[in-house]
C-alpha cells in the first residue's frame, strides 16, 4: 500500500465548494420550482440564495478551469482517442460494477497521478465538466436577468426553452448528487475516496496478481 | 558543461512516454519515445542514448525481449523494467538480462527520478565516451512542451464532444460486441 | 412713541389692502364682463331660443332641443364667434325654416362636426385616429361625436378641471366609471376640495383614444405619474424588468380583478403585435379551424395555429408573447392603494396559481382593439408547447409536468440504484468470503498458474 498524492489543493477547494454548492442550488431550486408542495423558507429567500450561491459557484468554476488549464493536471481530462482502447476499458469498468464487484474482482483501473478517472468516469466528467455546468452557468445567468439577455434569450428559443434547458440539468444533477457519492464509497474501503478528498492523497493497493 | 542525456522510452501507452518525459524534461534529460520494440532497436542502433524505459506488455516483442536484446549489444546502456502486473518469474527474467531495475506502475514522479539517477549512477564503466554531435538533432525540449500545451488545450475542450461521441456510439458497440459474441458461441456449436 | 408709529404701519397696511383688494374686483368684473356679454346678434336669437323646452320635431319621433341657456353661452368660449359663427347655414329671412325633410338627431350632429372641424381642425386629426373613430367609420351608431363630449354651447376653457362626475366618458363606459370612481385614483379625485389624480383622458388622451389593451400607452401612462415606480420595484422584484415586460400594471394594482394570461401574437421581425389585415379576417376562422373540439385551443391546436400564420408571412415571423394580464376593462380600473397591491411571489409562483387558469390568444384587429380566442389552460404546462409558448413562462406556475415526472424517476433512481448495488453486495457477501477464503489457501502458488483463473478478469494491459 503506498499514496500517492492525486488530488491537488485547488482541486479538493474546489471539489467541496462545489458540492455544498450543489446542494444548496438543488435544494433552493426545488424550493422555487415547487414552492406550495415544498415550503422550506420563503420564494423570495430562495430566489435571491439560488442567484448568490449560482455566482459563487461560476467563480468557483472558473478557478477549476483554469487550474486545469494551465497546470499538466490538464491530463487528467484528455480525452482517450483511440475508440477501441476507450470500449474495451470502458465496457471492462461495466463488467466490474455490475458484476465483478460483487464476487470480490480487483477494479480494473489504477489510479496513477494522471489517470485519475476510470475511462467511464473521465467521460462523464469530461461532458459534466466542460459541457453540462457551462450550459448550466449560461441558462442560469439568462435566467437571472431576462430582459437583460433578451438577445441570448431569443437566440435559445425563448425563455420556455432556456428554462427548460435549466431544469433538464437540474434534474440530471440531482441525480449525480446521489450517485456520486455512492460509488465513491466503493473504494478498497468505503471511506477511503472522502478521505482522499480531504488529504489529497490517494491509497493504492499494491497489485496482488500476477497474471 | 551539460550535455542532455538522451532517454529512451519503450511503450504502446504513448501517455508513459509524456509522463516520464513531464518528470525528466526539466531535470536534464531528453525524452524519446518508441512505441514498440522494433522501433526502439532500430532508433538505438542509429543513435546514442543513456537511458532504456520500457514496458513488458506489447504488441509483437516483449519488453524482455528489448531488454535482453539492447544488453546483448550494448551492455552498457541501463535498462529500466516498468510494468503494471509484474510477476516473480518476470523479475528472474529481467534481472537475469541484466536491467538495473524493476518498477510497478502506478509512477510516481520520485519513482521515476530517483530509478533514472540510480540507473545512470550505477552505469557500467565500460561504457564508450560519445563525442556529442547529436545536440542538434535533439528537439528542443522546450519547443515540444508548449507544442503540446497547445494540444492539451485543443484536447482538453474537445473532450466533452469526444466523450458525447462514445456516449452516442456507446449502445451500438455494446449491441455489436453481444452479437458478435453470440455468434461466435453460435459458431463454435 | 412706539404705538404711534405701529399704529401708522397698520393703518397703512390696511390702506394698501384695500386698495389691492378694489383693483383686483374690478378687474375681475371688467373681464367677466368681457366674456359675459353677448353681442346684439345674440342676443336677438336669444330672444326666443332663450325659452325652456323649445323643441323640434325630427325624424323618428325624437325631439331636438332648441334651448340655449343664454347664462352658460355668454360664459363659454364660443361667446366670441357667435350664434352664426358655427350657424352659418341660417338664412334670417327664412327662419325659421320648416323643412319637410326631417333628419335624426344623430345625423344632424354628423353634419355639426365638420363644423366644429372648420376651426379645430387639429383636435379633428387627433380623433380621426382614435378607435371612437374607427367604429364611427365602421357604421356604429354610438361612437361619440364631438358634441357627444362637447356640449357646444357651454364650453369653457376649464372643462379639463370640472367635477369628476361630468366627465363625458361614463356615459358610455358606465362600468369602467364605476370602477374608477372607487379606485385610489378616483378617490382622491372626488374628494369635495380636489385631488391631483388623473381622469380618464389623463390616461386614455382626450382624441386620440385608443384601445386600452394593444399598446404601451398605457404602462407610459402609468409610468409617466410614477417615475419611480421601476426603481422602487427593483429593491424588492427579482427581474423586475421582465416583470414590467409580461406583467400588466393592474394585474398586481387591482387586487380584486380577475387575471389571465394573454398570448399575444406578436411579429419577431417587425417587433410588433400581428394585426388582422383590413378586410381579411382570418384569426377568427384559424382558431375555430385548429379548434375541432371547440374546447379552447390546447398545444397542438396552438402549434397548428401558429404554423398557420408562419405559412403565408413570409415577410414576418410570428409567435406568442405571452401577458399577464385582468380579464376586463372595468377591473383594470379597480386599482387599490399601493398598500394592498399584491406582493406575493406565490400568487403566481405556485402549481395552479390563479392567472394561469385562463388563457386567451389574441390578435389586434383592423380596429385597434384585441380579438381573442380561448385557449385551454393545459397549454401552459404541455411539453408540446415549450416552442410555441416559448416567450411566457413563470416559475413554479407555468411548469412543465413532464419535466416533473423526469425529476421524481431520476430521484427514484438516484436513492434506488445505490440501494439494489448495497443489497446485491449484502447478499453476495457469503460468497465474496468464500472466494477470498480460496484465494488466501491457493495464494503461495498462484503465480504461474495463469489456466486457473478463468473466473477472473484478463489481465489488464498496462
Amino acid at each position: 500500500m503506498h499514496r500517492l498524492y492525486v488530488h491537488p489543493l485547488p482541486v479538493r477547494i474546489w471539489h467541496w465548494i462545489n458540492a455544498f454548492g450543489f446542494i444548496l442550488l438543488i435544494v433552493t431550486g426545488v424550493q422555487i420550482r415547487y414552492i406550495g408542495l415544498i415550503n422550506i423558507m420563503p420564494f423570495k429567500t430562495s430566489v435571491n440564495l439560488h442567484n448568490l450561491v449560482g455566482f459563487v459557484l461560476i467563480a468557483n468554476f472558473f478557478l477549476w478551469f483554469l487550474f486545469y488549464l494551465f497546470s499538466d493536471k490538464i491530463k487528467v481530462y484528455l480525452p482517450e482517442l483511440n475508440p477501441m482502447k476507450h470500449f474495451r476499458e470502458s465496457f471492462r469498468q461495466m463488467a466490474f460494477y455490475g458484476y465483478g464487484i460483487f464476487k470480490g474482482q480487483p477494479n480494473p483501473h489504477h489510479v496513477s497521478l494522471y489517470h485519475k478517472f476510470n475511462p467511464m468516469q473521465s467521460m462523464t466528467y469530461q461532458i459534466v465538466m466542460l459541457l453540462l455546468v457551462p450550459i448550466q452557468i449560461y441558462t442560469g445567468i439568462l435566467l437571472w436577468d431576462v430582459e437583460r439577455f433578451q438577445t441570448g434569450v431569443n437566440l435559445f428559443g425563448g425563455l420556455r426553452v432556456v428554462d427548460t434547458v435549466h431544469v433538464l440539468l437540474f434534474i440530471f444533477f440531482s441525480g449525480f448528487i446521489f450517485i456520486h457519492p455512492y460509488l465513491a464509497s466503493l473504494g478498497h474501503t468505503p471511506t477511503a475516496h472522502f478521505k482522499a478528498m480531504f488529504t489529497g492523497y490517494e491509497e493504492i493497493e499494491e497489485e496482488t496478481e500476477g497474471h | 558543461m551539460n550535455v542532455l542525456q538522451k532517454v529512451l522510452v519503450v511503450d504502446d501507452d504513448p501517455v508513459v512516454g509524456k509522463s516520464i518525459d513531464r518528470v525528466l524534461a526539466s531535470k536534464g534529460y531528453a525524452v524519446i519515445a518508441a512505441s514498440n520494440g522494433e522501433e526502439a532497436l532500430n532508433k538505438l542502433a542509429s543513435e546514442h542514448y543513456d537511458l532504456v524505459f520500457t514496458d513488458i506488455k506489447m504488441p509483437g516483442m516483449s519488453g524482455l525481449e528489448v531488454a535482453e536484446r539492447v544488453k546483448a549489444s550494448q551492455p552498457w546502456l541501463p535498462v529500466v523494467i516498468v510494468t503494471g502486473y509484474g510477476s516473480d518469474a518476470y523479475e528472474a527474467r529481467a534481472a537475469a538480462a541484466g536491467v538495473s531495475e524493476f518498477l510497478r506502475k502506478p509512477l510516481s514522479p520520485e519513482m521515476i527520478e530517483a530509478s533514472t539517477a540510480k540507473a545512470l549512477r550505477e552505469r557500467s564503466p565500460a561504457m564508450p565516451m560519445q563525442t556529442q554531435p547529436e545536440e542538434i538533432a535533439v528537439p528542443q525540449p522546450e519547443a515540444i512542451e508548449k507544442g503540446s500545451t497547445v494540444k492539451n488545450i485543443a484536447l482538453f475542450l474537445a473532450a466533452p464532444f469526444i466523450g458525447l461521441a462514445y456516449i452516442v456510439a456507446m449502445p451500438f458497440v455494446g449491441i455489436g460486441m453481444l452479437a458478435w459474441f453470440g455468434f461466435k458461441a453460435v459458431m463454435k456449436r | 412713541m412706539t404705538s404711534a408709529w405701529m399704529g401708522t404701519v397698520k393703518f397703512t397696511r390696511h390702506l394698501n389692502f384695500a386698495v389691492a383688494f378694489f383693483i383686483f374686483f374690478f378687474a375681475c368684473s371688467i373681464s367677466s364682463q368681457a366674456a359675459g356679454v353677448l353681442s346684439q346678434d345674440d342676443k336677438n336669437c336669444l330672444e326666443c331660443h332663450s325659452q325652456e323646452k323649445f323643441e323640434k320635431p325630427m325624424a323618428e319621433g325624437e325631439m331636438l332641443s332648441l334651448h340655449i341657456p343664454g347664462k352658460d353661452f355668454a360664459a363659454s368660449v364660443h361667446n366670441a364667434v357667435g350664434c352664426t359663427g358655427c350657424h352659418a347655414d341660417i338664412d334670417l329671412k327664412k327662419h325659421p325654416q320648416t323643412s319637410k325633410k326631417k333628419i335624426t338627431l344623430r345625423s344632424h350632429s354628423m353634419a355639426m362636426v365638420q363644423v366644429c372641424k372648420d376651426c379645430h381642425d387639429d383636435k379633428f386629426k387627433l380623433y380621426e385616429g382614435s378607435i371612437h373613430a374607427t367604429l364611427l367609420r365602421d357604421g356604429n351608431e354610438a361612437a361619440p361625436l364631438c358634441s357627444d363630449c362637447h356640449s357646444p354651447h357651454s364650453i369653457r376653457k376649464d372643462t379639463a378641471s370640472a367635477p369628476m362626475a361630468e366627465v363625458s366618458c361614463r356615459q358610455c363606459h358606465t362600468p369602467i366609471y364605476k370602477a374608477y370612481a372607487e379606485s385610489v385614483h378616483g378617490q382622491i379625485r372626488g374628494k369635495p376640495e380636489g385631488g391631483h389624480a388623473p381622469l380618464c383622458p389623463d390616461c386614455h388622451k382626450a382624441h386620440e383614444v385608443t384601445a386600452a389593451s394593444t399598446g404601451n400607452q398605457l404602462k407610459d401612462a402609468c409610468l409617466g405619474c410614477h417615475t419611480n415606480a421601476l426603481a422602487v420595484h427593483k429593491t424588492w422584484l427579482p427581474n423586475t424588468d421582465r416583470h414590467f415586460e409580461a406583467v400588466s400594471c393592474p394585474a398586481c394594482h387591482a387586487p380584486t380583478a380577475k387575471r389571465r394570461v394573454n398570448l399575444r401574437l406578436y411579429d419577431s421581425i417587425a417587433q410588433e403585435r400581428v394585426a388582422e389585415k383590413q378586410g381579411v379576417p382570418q384569426f377568427e376562422s384559424r382558431a375555430r379551424s385548429a379548434d375541432s373540439k371547440g374546447l379552447g385551443l390546447d398545444a397542438l391546436a396552438l402549434q397548428s395555429l401558429l404554423k398557420e400564420f408562419n405559412r403565408e408571412g413570409s415577410e414576418g415571423k410570428t409567435i406568442l408573447r405571452g401577458r399577464l394580464e385582468v380579464s376586463t376593462g372595468a377591473e383594470a380600473h379597480q386599482l387599490a392603494p399601493k398598500a394592498r397591491a399584491i406582493k406575493e411571489c406565490d400568487s403566481c409562483h405556485r402549481e395552479g396559481a390563479a392567472p394561469f387558469q385562463t388563457v386567451t390568444i389574441s390578435i389586434v384587429s383592423p380596429d385597434g382593439r384585441p380579438l381573442h380566442y380561448g385557449a385551454q389552460k393545459e397549454v401552459l404546462n404541455s411539453a408540446t408547447s415549450v416552442d410555441s409558448v416559448g416567450g411566457f413562462y413563470a416559475i413554479g406556475g407555468t411548469r412543465i409536468k413532464l419535466l416533473d415526472v423526469l425529476f421524481v424517476l431520476t430521484l427514484l433512481a438516484g436513492i434506488g440504484i445505490p440501494l439494489g448495488h448495497m443489497t446485491l453486495k449484502w447478499l453476495f457477501r457469503r460468497y465474496l468470503r468464500q472466494i477470498e477464503a480460496e484465494r488466501q489457501a491457493t495464494q503461495p502458488q498462484a503465480d504461474s498458474q495463469a489456466s486457473s483463473g478463468d473466473n477472473s478478469t484478463s489481465p489488464t494491459k498496462s
